[in-house]
């Protein structure tokens, strides 16, 4: 392969001003946080029958394990998509940069490669602390022999692994990054993001409702006595959760760019004004940032259906259920706060990306809050009714999947009974409106960026 | 009448604006110092902009013309020295009085880049009436009308991406001059157009100017544009060096 | 002998009389003398000799009569080759201005030639001025828009050759300074 050579790279892509250095340490941070929750996987994976016993019951039970590494493995999948979207964080003096590289002569390709790099050697960086920091928790949380362990703190981890697990992740942030660059494009004049307008509208909602009902269906079959292996019942469980967190991607772009539309011939305030034309004009800008938030929400209102289903199937005095779904739910608000992260990113890169406007903006006088307010509207508008889909949508399937009826052993007749399920209404109200406070709160602390992007030198420099 | 009379030099002397009463400033600027950092860009340079007057204010790349635009429009705060509009020193003021004041009573105008790309031209234009709260019907009226005297009426319904400069720039002015302000404050106006496009430009822009008695302080490199005004002030080295 | 090309110019879209010529003539060309009858009608009897015009009518009014002229065949052609045939690029260099800007930056002393060229500038300026007045009226027509854009590209091509040359001799003392 031809271009610069890999040292050259590694060396461009290590110069770099204060923005730069902070867009390094966000991929260095994410990188540790996911080394430290693909060794945790590593640990529980590798838990022998020397092992243990430990106080957490998905832990003790060997049978619950696999679930416990799964869940572990797909909380990893928001953090590489927070990383990947860091290399998209154009900050000015990178993107100048760039733009020189290619006047002197760089390809398209060199520059990408010159940002994946960089996003690589950051995740070694990430990789080498975070594999440090998991190794001073492990030894920091081991309790005194004899009594059970909470973690599993006492399991050694393979070597194999040590070294396996930071490659898998530079593989995984490189590849996310090359993905987050696809439309970006790098010219001798400049970076800019190129971004199409016309959002599927009706395949998605096929999808989405497709793989609800499929759920359904299968669930029916399941309860009719089904005499597939449970490998097709799996299978076809996978596909329709796919189905419906695919549709659920796919449409919130068409669900940002509706709100827009929605919004746009009516509204009185110049700062909602903005934002829906800003959701028309790039709805895949507002649905990348709430991929990760959204299916999220799918697995949260999923989790709370199950929840609700388990809880009233069995015997409420029974903790196991309950402590299993606490900590199902402590993974996923951890899932969350990472996802809303990347809403973070993706925010202060819509901001820093449009500095020349933004600042040109404030100098004939229009007032920073409005701006503000505009990219918080941009983001939220269509994340909120998108979440409550989600939610909604996530328990509605998992209803159709597990019947809303059960049948339980009622104490005073002695004999079985048939009851409802509830829908969890109350705990999916709180846990939506935990969402979008996250989001709320993290959104905000992107627009710290706002300040320094609306400063006036950046409309005297070229752009 | 005689066109060659018109056009004959000796009648050339018909600057409107002959009287250098100070009273009659609209703006004025005592000692203005500013640095960038270590690098001075403004040491001490002061000026009076009459009413109605359409300055030019010339000067070689980094003479610190720009940075003396930024300063008198309350962009910047001059680390020294004093910036006077009528009786209120803006030079003083708090970030979002000035703000308000560059929203109201100014309009400013920049090379290129200053249209929000996702607004159509119209509610470009009527953003600055919004933000002041007028109805959104109303404030589109008027933008409408602005659109149509700079000859882009055409254009309403129209993204600034898919427009030309020169038609992006007549937007741009429509825009800084919807709010009806007393100063325009123009950086380069025709710095990224084609010779025509920018002889259109402000061609328009000083017929509505006159038309409205709005002050232009107008920043340039170029003496053909600066010909435009009534007067033009020459910076260099961050001091006014001279006048013509 | 561009006066009468101009004429055949004019009479290219319609025959006219000499008073018209004379009258349109200057209208296009109001920033250069205005061209005298006589030279007119003797341009005209010139083209007439060589079979360019000829009179295709004579009107009569209350005044004297008026020869109307039209452009012949050999006219139309003289006029094609005339359009088509570059011009020799005018070096002014016997320009007034140029010879005595020179003069002063190299026979005066430093301040006498700074202050002469900076009342030079100024006094440019304000023609440029004045043209920029003229072709920003409501009322200008596309010709006087042209002949102002002309005068402003000259006077702007005088205005850059004497800043340039400022800044040339100020460099050049800084050498000599060093």
């Amino acid at each position: 392969m031809s271009g610069p050579s890999i040292e050259t790279t590694i060396r461009l892509a290590a110069t770099g001003g204060k923005s730069d250095r902070l867009r390094i340490l966000l991929t260095v941070i994410g990188a540790t946080v996911a080394t430290i929750i693909l060794l945790a996987a590593v640990a529980v994976l590798f838990i022998g029958p020397a092992n243990g016993p430990y106080s957490l019951d998905v832990l003790d039970q060997p049978g619950l394990r696999p679930g416990v590494v799964t869940a572990l493995g797909l909380l990893s999948v928001p953090v590489l998509l927070f990383v990947g979207l860091c290399s998209r964080l154009g900050a000015p003096a990178r993107d100048r940069r760039l733009a020189a590289i290619r006047m002197a002569g760089a390809t398209p390709r060199d520059a990408v490669r010159i940002v994946a790099a960089e996003t690589s050697l950051a995740t070694v960086i990430g990789g080498v602390a975070g594999t440090a920091v998991f190794f001073v928790l492990k030894a920091a949380l081991g309790a005194e022999p004899g009594s059970a362990l909470l973690l599993p703190t006492d399991v050694s981890i393979p070597i194999v692994a040590i070294i396996g697990v930071p490659l898998v992740l530079v593989a995984g942030t490189t590849g996310a990054s090359l993905l987050a660059m696809r439309k970006v494009v790098v010219s001798p004049f400049g970076v800019t993001r190129s971004m199409s307008t016309k959002p599927p509208r009706v395949a998605p909602a096929i999808l989405f409702v497709g793989g609800s009902l499929g759920l359904a269906v299968l669930g029916a079959s399941i309860r009719g006595g089904s005499e597939a292996s449970d490998l097709v019942l799996g299978a076809a469980g996978a596909i329709g959760f796919l189905a419906m967190a695919g549709g659920l991607i796919a449409g919130s772009a068409s669900i940002a760019s509706g709100t827009g539309r929605l919004l746009a011939n009516r509204v009185q305030s110049p700062a909602l004004l903005i934002a829906a034309r800003r959701l028309i004009a790039a709805p895949y800008t507002a649905s990348r940032a709430t991929t990760a938030v959204l299916l999220a929400a799918l697995i949260g209102g999923m989790t709370q259906g199950l929840r609700s289903n388990f809880l009233t199937a069995t015997d409420s005095d029974d903790a196991f259920y309950r402590t299993s779904f606490d900590l199902v739910e402590g993974v996923l608000l951890v899932a969350i706060v990472i996802a809303a992260a990347s809403l973070l990113v993706t925010t202060a890169e819509a901001v820093v990306s449009r500095r020349r406007t933004l600042a040109s903006l404030v100098a004939g006088g229009v007032p920073r809050s409005v701006l503000r307010r505009a990219t918080m509207a941009e983001t939220l508008v269509p994340l909120v009714p998108t979440m409550v889909l989600a939610l909604i949508g996530g328990s509605v399937a998992i209803r159709g999947l597990t019947g809303s009826q059960v049948e339980i052993w009622d104490s005073i007749a002695e004999g079985p009974t048939v009851v409802d399920v509830p829908i969890p209404w109350a705990r999916l109200a709180t846990l939506g409106a935990g969402m979008i406070g996250v989001c709320m709160a993290l959104t905000a602390l992107s627009l710290l960026f706002m300040r320094r992007a609306t400063d006036i030198s950046e409309i005297r420099a070229a752009a | 009448m005689n066109e060659s009379q018109t056009l004959a030099p000796h009648h050339s002397d018909q600057t409107p604006h002959e009287s250098s009463n100070p009273n009659d400033a609209v703006l004025s600027a005592r000692g203005l110092v500013y640095s960038f950092g270590r690098t001075p860009a403004l040491r001490g340079a002061s000026m009076n902009l009459e009413r109605g007057e359409i300055l030019a204010v010339t000067g070689p790349s980094g003479s610190g013309k720009s940075t003396l635009m930024l300063c008198l429009a309350g962009i910047l705060q001059p680390d020294a020295g004093e910036v006077a509009f009528g009786s209120r020193v803006i030079s003083e003021e708090s970030e979002s009085a000035r703000s308000q004041l560059r929203r109201k009573e100014f309009g400013v105008l920049f090379q290129f880049g200053q249209l929000v790309p996702e607004l159509t031209a119209i509610e470009n234009v009527a953003l600055p009436l919004m933000l002041d709260g007028v109805k959104r019907a109303s404030a589109r009226t008027a933008a409408a009308t602005w659109l149509e005297r700079f000859g882009v009426g055409d254009l309403a319904e129209v993204r600034p991406t898919e427009m030309s400069g020169g038609q992006g720039q007549r937007v741009a002015t429509a825009r800084a001059l919807v709010a009806e302000p007393k100063i325009l404050f123009a950086d380069e106006p025709t710095g990224a157009l084609d010779a025509l496009s920018g002889e259109q430009v402000m061609t328009q822009l000083v017929r509505v100017a006159r038309d409205s008695g709005t002050s232009v302080v107008l920043i340039t490199h170029d003496a053909r544009i600066a010909a435009y005004g009534d007067r033009e002030l020459i910076v260099r080295d961050g001091l006014i060096e001279g006048e013509s | 002998m561009s006066t009468g090309h101009v004429l055949l110019g004019l009479l290219a879209t319609d025959a006219r009389h000499g008073y018209d010529l004379k009258r349109s003539h200057d209208e296009l060309f109001p920033s250069s003398r205005p061209v005298a009858f006589g030279q007119i009608y003797a341009t005209l009897a010139r083209l007439q000799k060589k079979g360019h015009v000829e009179a295709v009518d004579v009107e009569k009014t209350d005044g004297p009569e008026r020869t109307i002229y039209g452009l012949t065949q050999d006219g139309r052609d003289e006029l094609a080759q005339w359009l088509e045939s570059v011009e020799e690029p005018a070096p002014f260099v016997s320009n007034p201005l140029a010879l005595k800007a020179t003069m002063a930056l190299l026979a005066a002393d430093a301040d006498v030639a700074a202050s002469y060229l900076s009342r030079q500038r100024t006094a440019h300026v304000k023609r440029m001025r004045h043209y920029t007045a003229v072709k920003t009226k409501a009322d200008a027509s596309l010709s006087d828009v042209l002949a102002a854009d002309f005068v402003l590209a000259h006077l702007d091509a005088d205005l850059r050759w004497l800043e340039t040359a400022i800044d040339r001799i100020a460099s050049l003392e800084q050498e000599v300074a060093r």
